[in-house]
C-alpha cells in the first residue's frame, strides 16, 4: 500500500515549508514595507498565499485529486509539457539549493568564520538524496519531529513580556519610510513553499481534512509563528532599531540570559537548520516529482542524483551572501508568479475540459 | 530398447541410491545404530540386562535419577520375560521407530530403551534450571521481581500465570541445525495483527543458522535493519513486561537457555519505559517518564556541547562562569574534542570493566576511576574539570534508559555527535541531530514505524508515550480495543 500524508502531516510541513530563516528578518522587512506597527501588514499580505491555498484547494477539489501532470495533459499536449516542467524541476532545485546555501553563509557571517558553505550544503544534499529517495511518507515523518524539536524555541520569545512596552507601538499605523511593492513582496517570500502541495495530491489520505490542514498549515505560520514574533519585536525593539538590525529576532535572542548559558541565539540559529533542511528537500522532491515527468525513463534514485549535481554545480555561480540574496529575490519573484500562476491555469484547464466534456457528451446525445 | 533399460536400470539404480541415503541419513533406531552414532561420546551411560534382552542409553546428569530408579531400574531388574510387553505397554513409554527422534530425544534427557526390535522413549528428563530469581538488568523499585531464567517452560508458565486466557496462542519453532533451541512465539488472538504474526512467522521459518545461544542473538536475525545502530525488537527479563505487550497486541518470544524474552513489533519508546512507570501514581510516573526522555537528550548532546562551546561558541559561556572555565581550560594541552574523546573513551572502558568484574570488585572500580582518576587528570592537567562533570553527567544520563541494549546504542552515537560538534559547533550538532531522526524515522520494526505513534502522527496514543495518563484512561476495555484498532490501522 502506498503510504500516504495525514492531515496533520500536512499541516506541519506547510509550516515548516513557509518558515525559514527568513523568521529572523521578518520584523526589519515588515517595519520598511510598512513602517510603524509593521506587524499588522504581515498578517494582511498573509491573506494572499491564504487565496492561493484556496485556489490549490479548489484545483483539487474540481480536479477530483488527480495529479497536476494528468490535469495538464487532458488539454496539453506531453511533448509541450515536458520542456515546462523540465524548467521547473531547475528551478525548484536551484531555489533549494540557494536556500541551503544562504543559511551556510549567514551562519558563516554570523558564528563561524570557518564554515565552508560547501561543507554544510554536502550534508544538506545527503538529507536531500536520503529523505527524497525514500518518498514524501519519509519527507513528511522526519518533518514531524523535525516540528518537535524547533517550535519550542519561539516560546523562548515569551521572556519578553517583561520588556514590551505598548508606547513602542505607537498609535500611528503604517507611517514612516515605506517601501510596500519590494519590501512586500519580501514579506509574501517568507510565505512561499507552500505552493509545492500542489503536487502532493496522490499522497493525500482524507481529502476534505488534508484540505482544511493546508489552511491550518499556513494560519500556524502567520498567526503563531509570524505576527507574534514580529508583534513582540514591535514592542521591544524601537522603530530604528527594527529597520536598523539585519536580523532583530536573533538580536532579541541575544539578550536572553540564563545562570548558565547565554547568547543561545547561535543554537537556536544552527537547529533552525533543521528547518532550512525541510525546505530544501520539499523543493527537490517537487523538482524530482517535475523531473521524472519531463524524462519518464529515468530511475528514480538517479534523477535525484542528476538534479544535486546539476544543482550543486550551478550553486557556485553566486559566490557571496549578496549574490545568494539576489537570485533569491529574483527566483523568488518567478516562483511568486509561479505559485499563483499554477492554480489558476489549473483551474482554467479543468474548466475548459469539462466544457468540451459536457459539448461532446451533448453532441453524442444529439446523435444518438 | 537400449534407451528403455538404460531407463528402467538407472531409474532403479537412483531410487535405491536415494533409499540408501535416507537410511543413512535417518537409520532405523537401533542399539547399533545409537551406539555409533554416539562413539567417542564417554559421558553417555549404558546399561544392560542380558537376561531379559534389554538395553539402556541415557546421559545420566540429565536424567531425574530418584525417578527413574524408582520406575524404571528397580522394575526392570524384577521383570521376567513375560511380563516386559505387558511393561512398556504403560504410557510412559514411547515407541519410536524414527532414529533421528531417538537421537533428540537421547540429547534432551530422556532414557531409551532397546528391547529386541523395538526402541523405547522413556521421559526422564530432569535439567538443572535456576530458580527464578530477581531481574538484574531491569531492576524496579515497585511492582514483582521475578525474572525468565533460562528453562522455556518456567519462563512459559511465568507468562501464562498473568495472562489467563485462551485466545493466547503459542507457535512452537526449533531453531538453529546444531543447538536446536526451541522458540515460542506468543500472541493474544483477537488483539494481535494477523498480518504481523504471519510476517514474524515468516522471518522464524527462514532463519538459517548452526548455532544460537540467546535471544538476544536470535532479534538480531529477524530485525529489519541490521546495520542500524538502534535496537528493533525489544527484549527484556521481565515477565510482568512481556505479559503487557501481549495486551498491547504485540508478539512475544521465548527461547529455551535464554533467560530473555523479546517483543515485537516495538518502538523507540518501549525501550525508554520502565514498569516502575506504571506502578507509580501517574503524576510520579509520568514526571520520570519525561526526565527519561530529556535524559536521551542530554547524554547525546552534552558533551557535544561542551566541545562546540568551548571550541567555538565561547560567547555561550556566562561571564561569571568564564573566568572559571578558562582557568581550568589553561592547563590542559588538547583541543576540546580530544580532551572530549580521551574522557568519553575512559568512561567507557570503566563502564565496561565495572560490567565485567565480580560486583564487589566491580564497585572499586567505579570509586577508583570516578573519583581517583578523574581528580588525578584534572590536576595532570589532561582535562578540564567542567568537563569531568559534562562527562560524568553525560554517562549518568545514559544510565537512566531502562533498557541495556538501547542505552548501549545511544552511547555509541555519542561519539558522532561530538565529532560532529568538533568540525562544525552548534551547526554540527543539529547535523548531527537530523541524521538522529533520519535514521530513527527510517527504521521499522516488523512493517511499524520506530517513531510511532510521534511519526507518524497519532495524538490519541500519546497518554502513553511522552506522559503516562491516569491508568483509568489507559487501562480499561474500551481504551484496550481502541488501541487495538488504532495500532492495526497506524502501525504501517
Amino acid at each position: 500500500m502506498k503510504e500516504k500524508l495525514h492531515p496533520f502531516q500536512i499541516a506541519v510541513l506547510i509550516y515548516m515549508i513557509q518558515s525559514g530563516i527568513t523568521i529572523f528578518s521578518l520584523p526589519r522587512i515588515a517595519a520598511g514595507a510598512f513602517g510603524t506597527n509593521g506587524w499588522i501588514g504581515v498578517a494582511i499580505i498573509s491573506i494572499i498565499p491564504m487565496i492561493n491555498i484556496l485556489l490549490i484547494a479548489l484545483v483539487f477539489h474540481y480536479g477530483k485529486g488527480r495529479s497536476i501532470f494528468e490535469i495538464f495533459e487532458d488539454l496539453i499536449p506531453k511533448f509541450l509539457l515536458r520542456p515546462f516542467f523540465l524548467c521547473l524541476a531547475f528551478l525548484w532545485c536551484i531555489l533549494g539549493i540557494l536556500v541551503g546555501k544562504n543559511f551556510g553563509l549567514l551562519f558563516k557571517m554570523l558564528y563561524f568564520p570557518e564554515l565552508s558553505p560547501t561543507v554544510y550544503l554536502i550534508f544538506t544534499l545527503i538529507f536531500v538524496y536520503f529523505l527524497v529517495s525514500k518518498g514524501l511518507y519519509q519527507i513528511g515523518k522526519t518533518t514531524i519531529i523535525f516540528f518537535f524539536m524547533t517550535i519550542w524555541s519561539v516560546s523562548i520569545m515569551a521572556l519578553y513580556v517583561a520588556e514590551f512596552k505598548l508606547a513602542r507601538l505607537t498609535p500611528f499605523i503604517f507611517k514612516g519610510e515605506k517601501e510596500l511593492f519590494t519590501q512586500g513582496l519580501e514579506i509574501l517570500n517568507a510565505f512561499l513553499g507552500y505552493e509545492i502541495i500542489i503536487l502532493i495530491f496522490p499522497y493525500i489520505l482524507k481529502s476534505r481534512s488534508s484540505i482544511k490542514a493546508m489552511f491550518y498549515g499556513n494560519l500556524f505560520t502567520t498567526f503563531v509563528i509570524y505576527v507574534p514574533i514580529c508583534f513582540i519585536a514591535f514592542g521591544v525593539l524601537s522603530f530604528e532599531q527594527l529597520k536598523n538590525e539585519t536580523f532583530p529576532v536573533l538580536t532579541l535572542f541575544e539578550y536572553i540570559k540564563f545562570p548558565f548559558i547565554e547568547r543561545i541565539e547561535s543554537l537556536i540559529f544552527s537547529l533552525f537548520s533543521l528547518k532550512a533542511l525541510i525546505t530544501v528537500v520539499m523543493f527537490y522532491w517537487a523538482g524530482d516529482q517535475v523531473f521524472r515527468y519531463s524524462i519518464p525513463q529515468i530511475k528514480p534514485k538517479v534523477s535525484i542524483i542528476i538534479l544535486i549535481i546539476i544543482s550543486f554545480g550551478i550553486s557556485y555561480i553566486p559566490r557571496f551572501l549578496l549574490d545568494v540574496g539576489n537570485w533569491l529575490k529574483l527566483i523568488g519573484r518567478v516562483e511568486a508568479i509561479i505559485a499563483m500562476g499554477l492554480p489558476i491555469i489549473l483551474l482554467l484547464i479543468i474548466g475548459i475540459t469539462t466544457i468540451k466534456r459536457k459539448r461532446n457528451e451533448s453532441k453524442n446525445g444529439e446523435v444518438l | 530398447m537400449l534407451k528403455l533399460l538404460k531407463k528402467i536400470f538407472f531409474n532403479d539404480l537412483q531410487a535405491k541410491n536415494s533409499k540408501n541415503k535416507e537410511n543413512k541419513k535417518n537409520p532405523k533406531p537401533t542399539y547399533s545404530h545409537i551406539e555409533e552414532e554416539f562413539s567417542k561420546c564417554a559421558d553417555i551411560t549404558k546399561k544392560e540386562y542380558p537376561q531379559i534382552h534389554i538395553q539402556l542409553m541415557y546421559f545420566e546428569y540429565m536424567i531425574a535419577k530418584d525417578m527413574v530408579e524408582k520406575v524404571l531400574f528397580s522394575k526392570i531388574d524384577k521383570l521376567n520375560e513375560e511380563e516386559i510387553e505387558s511393561f512398556f505397554s504403560h504410557s510412559q513409554f514411547k515407541i519410536s521407530s524414527d532414529g533421528k527422534e531417538v537421537v533428540n530425544a537421547l540429547l534432551a534427557g530422556n532414557v531409551i530403551i532397546f528391547h529386541q526390535d523395538q526402541t523405547y522413549i522413556f521421559a526422564a528428563i530432569n535439567l538443572q534450571t535456576r530458580a527464578i530469581q530477581t531481574a538484574e538488568s531491569e531492576t524496579i523499585i515497585t511492582g514483582s521481581h521475578d525474572a525468565f531464567n533460562e528453562d522455556i517452560n518456567t519462563n512459559l508458565s511465568l507468562v501464562r500465570r498473568r495472562v489467563k486466557s485462551s485466545k493466547l496462542k503459542v507457535l512452537k519453532y526449533s531453531i538453529g541445525k546444531i543447538t536446536k533451541n526451541t522458540v515460542y512465539i506468543l500472541y493474544i488472538e483477537d488483539l494481535a495483527k494477523q498480518d504481523l504474526v504471519n510476517e514474524l512467522k515468516n522471518r522464524m521459518e527462514n532463519i538459517k543458522i548452526d548455532a544460537i545461544y540467546d535471544v538476544n542473538m536470535l532479534v538480531q536475525l529477524i530485525e529489519e535493519y541490521p546495520t542500524s545502530p538502534f535496537p528493533q525488537i525489544f527484549t527484556t527479563e521481565r515477565p510482568d513486561v512481556m505479559s503487557s505487550k501481549l495486551t498491547e497486541g504485540k508478539i512475544i518470544g521465548l527461547m529455551s537457555n535464554s533467560p530473555y524474552a523479546f517483543s515485537a513489533p516495538a518502538t523507540f519508546f518501549d525501550f525508554v519505559h520502565s514498569p516502575d512507570d506504571y506502578n507509580q501514581r501517574w503524576l510520579t510516573g509520568s514526571l520520570i517518564r519525561i526526565f527519561r526522555l530529556f535524559a536521551f537528550f542530554i547524554t547525546v548532546t552534552l558533551t557535544a556541547l561542551y566541545v562546540s562551546i568551548t571550541t567555538f561558541h565561547y560567547a555561550m559561556v556566562p561571564e561569571l562562569l568564564l573566568p572559571t572555565l578558562v582557568k581550568s581550560r589553561s592547563n590542559v594541552p588538547f583541543p576540546p574534542i580530544i580532551e572530549a574523546l580521551i574522557m568519553e573513551f575512559t568512561i567507557e572502558l570503566l563502564r565496561e570493566a565495572g560490567a565485567r568484574l565480580p560486583t564487589k570488585v566491580g564497585q572499586t572500580i567505579g570509586i577508583v576511576g570516578g573519583i581517583v582518576i578523574g581528580s588525578a587528570s584534572v590536576e595532570a592537567g589532561i582535562t578540564s574539570n567542567i568537563l569531568i562533570i559534562f562527562v560524568a553527567v553525560s554517562a549518568i544520563s545514559s544510565f537512566v534508559i531502562p533498557s541495556y541494549v538501547m542505552s548501549s546504542s545511544v552511547r555509541i552515537i555519542r561519539f558522532g555527535f561530538i565529532l560532529m560538534a568538533g568540525f562544525l559547533g552548534n551547526l554540527g550538532i543539529s547535523i548531527a541531530l537530523g541524521f538522529l531522526v533520519l535514521s530513527l524515522t527510517s527504521l521499522t520494526s516488523l512493517k511499524t514505524p520506530y517513531l510511532w505513534p510521534i511519526s507518524p502522527t497519532h495524538p490519541s496514543n500519546w497518554l502513553d508515550t511522552l506522559i503516562r495518563a491516569p491508568l483509568s484512561t489507559l487501562n480499561n476495555e474500551s481504551n484496550i480495543s481502541k488501541k487495538k484498532k488504532n495500532s492495526n490501522k497506524n502501525k504501517r
